[in-house]
């Protein structure tokens, strides 16, 4: 499916998924947004199963984002922990010419959805771009209904063009980083203990 | 004293990034077709009086690596005054502009404008990092000069990519006064877009004029002690 706007406007396609997906029997849609467009420049985004590759192109001077969208089959949500064996959810960019804004909508039912983003810096390889669960607070992952990942320019980094392979649940290793509190505290406390002993020895 | 020597290397630095435009070359307000491939050459020629040089613009883009079949769009738009270039993910092109009469030459143009211009640039509205750029020119006895630029970080709106004459390879042996043919060459590498604004002849000021001005308003200072 390709979509391009040439002008100010929003477009979507939705297919359903076919085996392989997670999200198999459920649906992905396809969402882009321009809000300036430069006649004649324009924005595209398409997910090519030839390549099995997604690409988002924005030219000069527009401002466009794009959103890929999963929901769930309408049997019921999904356990995106898989049972314990996934803890984060990743997007693996191929190529991204310019650095890129990222948002993770993850849905469930029955709650406000939870958006985590990150800004990510140009990639020439294969890179997992991840989102640990724990960075999303009140989600149930056992029972998410929907998940979005939009891409949207970063200001001044230039129009972004890139390409992805795809979005997975993944297992990664603790993704806790100490809070600069902590580390603060830590580093008093050790000030602290060094000031006591060189007191004690005087 | 302190104070003076900073205004004057304010000054020096100012000087020396000024270009002054002498004349338009291709204000890019005669609009070709929008050129839309994925693979393989495709060309336009624009016969316009609003050319300014020769009457005539011929672009030509040659696609020259695009592992996932995007498209490769080239434009002059002459309702906004613009040329672009819109390379879709990890598509590389190179794009040409030659100024030649629609092939019968330019029969000799003076591009010094009677010494009033010492180079020629081209302006931009925006374009991606790594842009690469050539100057290709030949005067009426075959000879031929050539130059590249390449600027690594994006160019600003309103920057101008400048080629000085005197700079160019095989400069000494062409009569800059006497210009046959005229070509820009452009490769933004892969991705690559850019808008450009105009070509044109502009002076840059010589190095040696502001930095001796520099240098007397120095030596004057010094000498009376009061600055």
């Amino acid at each position: 499916m390709k979509l391009e706007l040439s002008e100010v406007g929003n477009l979507s396609q939705s297919g359903l998924l076919g085996g392989g997906s997670l999200f198999s029997a459920g649906a992905r849609t396809v969402l882009l947004d321009a809000t300036e467009t430069p006649s004649p420049r324009r924005a595209t985004a398409a997910a090519v199963d030839s390549f099995s590759k997604y690409f988002f192109s924005v030219g000069p001077g527009v401002q466009a984002s794009s959103v890929l969208r999963y929901e769930a089959p309408p049997t019921g949500p999904l356990d995106l922990t898989l049972g314990s064996a996934a803890n984060a959810l990743g997007l693996t960019l191929d190529y991204s010419q310019t650095a890129v804004n990222i948002e993770v909508t993850v849905e469930t039912p029955g709650r406000a959805s939870t958006t985590v983003s990150k800004v990510q810096a140009p990639v020439t390889s294969a890179t997992d771009v991840v989102f640990p669960y724990e960075l999303f607070e009140g989600v149930d992952f056992n029972a998410s209904s929907a998940i979005s990942v939009r891409l949207s320019q970063v200001s001044g980094a230039g129009s972004p063009d890139l390409v992805a392979s795809g979005i997975s649940l993944m297992k990664v290793e603790s993704a806790t980083v100490p809070e600069p509190s902590t580390a603060l505290l830590a580093v008093g406390g050790a000030a602290l203990a060094f000031r006591r002993r060189r007191a004690g020895g005087k | 004293m302190k104070h003076t020597i900073l205004l004057l290397a304010g000054m020096v630095t100012q000087a020396f990034s000024a270009l002054t435009m002498v004349e338009m070359v291709d204000p890019f307000t005669a609009g070709t077709p929008v050129i839309s491939i994925r693979s393989g050459s495709a060309g336009s020629e624009q016969v316009d009086a609003g050319i300014a040089l020769g009457g005539s613009r011929r672009v030509t883009v040659v696609v020259t690596s695009n592992p996932f079949f995007r498209d490769v769009r080239v434009g002059v738009i002459g309702s906004t005054g613009q040329m672009f270039v819109e390379a879709g993910p990890l598509a590389a092109a190179t794009v040409s502009l030659v100024y030649d009469g629609g092939g019968a030459g330019l029969g000799g143009v003076d591009i010094t404008v009677g010494g009033a211009a010492n180079g020629l640039g081209m302006a931009f509205a925006d374009s991606d990092p790594m842009l690469s750029m050539s100057l290709r020119l030949r005067d009426v006895g075959g000879n031929e000069a050539l130059a590249t630029v390449i600027h690594e970080t994006a160019v600003e709106a309103g920057g101008v990519v400048f080629f000085k004459y005197a700079d160019m390879t095989g400069a000494s042996l062409l009569d800059f006064t006497r210009i046959d043919r005229l070509e820009l060459l452009l490769d933004n590498g892969p991705s690559g877009d850019f808008t450009a604004n105009h070509v044109a002849l502009y002076h840059a000021p010589e190095p040696g004029a502001p930095m001796l001005a520099g240098l007397s308003a120095l030596l004057f200072c010094t000498r009376r002690k009061r600055c």
